[in-house]
């Protein structure tokens, strides 16, 4: 006779959330870029914006908002590389357009 | 490889070139001899309506600008503002703007990602079985792994508001009226006053242009 007896020593649940860390980074990192951008924190805001690009390489309107913190910055040379990337990325005509009119003022016409 | 790159690289550079050169220009009345224009009378800039005191800072803007491209300006007593273009002739213009926008409050959304990147959950279960001698107990564990792969929704959105100054030019001639030069124009940036800044020295070198032959 074979007695059997099972004894549940123990059950573990490993329960690895990735979601927790990494969800709605974008939001945190723009939320963050807009707080320091209207305190005058023109660098940290870039620093932000350059965060949510790494989730977000595509997203224009962060490009946009990159390149007229740049030209606040006097920092020409990556504004005008900020407005290529925009107008890259966006479908939207309006903001083609304003990508044209900064880059028409930045190449000294 | 090092060839389609540089072909992609090319086009980009065309398009954003045609993108650019393509920009409305003015509108210029081209039989008008601008080289005869001795002077030019700034009219009084009206305040644009949400912004008390607008016209005064647009008007003091383009002023400057016009002595920073060489001009001579004069204020006189009854508040007009005189350019002379140090031409031998004797022709007056008239330029008046017009402030379409002038706010620092214009909303712009940023959509952004609600990324979901989901769960894995592994539960281990280890039993043991005995065959009536405590020696020979076995033990089996047996793991299963779940995995939930996420979602991403594009449906967030986080606005901040920009500024954006708007202008409409006309330049004409005071002995006839003939309208010689129109343009709008307007910029935005981040803050309202280098937006005005920009937006009438942009303004003013498109008009010192027509002096510089």
């Amino acid at each position: 006779m074979i007695k059997t007896s099972i004894i549940k020593l123990f059950t573990l649940m490993v329960l690895l959330t990735f979601s927790s860390p990494l969800s709605g980074q974008s939001d945190n990192y723009l939320k963050r870029a807009i707080s320091a951008m209207e305190v005058g924190l023109f660098e940290e805001s870039l620093k932000q914006l350059n965060n949510a690009l790494k989730n977000e390489p595509k997203n224009a309107q962060i490009y946009k908002l990159k390149a007229l913190l740049y030209e606040a910055l006097l920092e020409d040379e990556n504004s005008i590389l900020a407005w290529k990337d925009c107008i890259r990325y966006s479908k939207d005509q309006e903001i083609i357009n304003e990508a044209n009119i900064h880059l028409e003022y930045l190449n000294g016409f | 490889m090092g060839f389609n790159l540089f072909k992609n690289k090319l086009i980009f550079f065309v398009i954003i070139s045609l993108n650019v050169s393509c920009f409305d220009a003015p509108a210029i009345n081209e039989s008008y001899n601008f080289d005869l224009v001795s002077v030019i009378n700034l009219n009084k800039i009206a305040d644009h309506v949400n912004r008390p005191g607008s016209g005064q800072i647009m008007e003091d803007n383009i002023s400057f600008m016009f002595m920073k491209n060489g001009f001579n300006v004069s204020q006189l007593n009854n508040n007009k503002t005189v350019i002379n273009l140090n031409n031998k002739g004797k022709k007056t213009l008239t330029l008046s703007c017009t402030l379409t926008d002038y706010t620092d409050r214009e909303t712009i959304l940023i959509p952004y990602r609600l990324e979901d990147k989901g769960t894995i959950e592994t539960t281990i279960t280890q039993s043991s079985a005995s065959s009536g001698s405590e020696k020979n107990a076995i033990a089996t564990t047996s793991t299963t792994t779940t995995t939930d792969g996420g979602s991403i929704q594009e449906s967030g959105k986080i606005e901040y508001t920009q500024a954006r100054v708007g202008v409409i030019l006309k330049i004409k001639d005071e002995d006839t009226g003939l309208l010689v030069w129109t343009h709008s124009y307007w910029y935005s940036g981040i803050e309202l006053s280098s937006t005005t800044q920009i937006c009438a020295k942009n303004s003013v070198g498109l008009i010192s242009k027509l002096f510089n032959n």
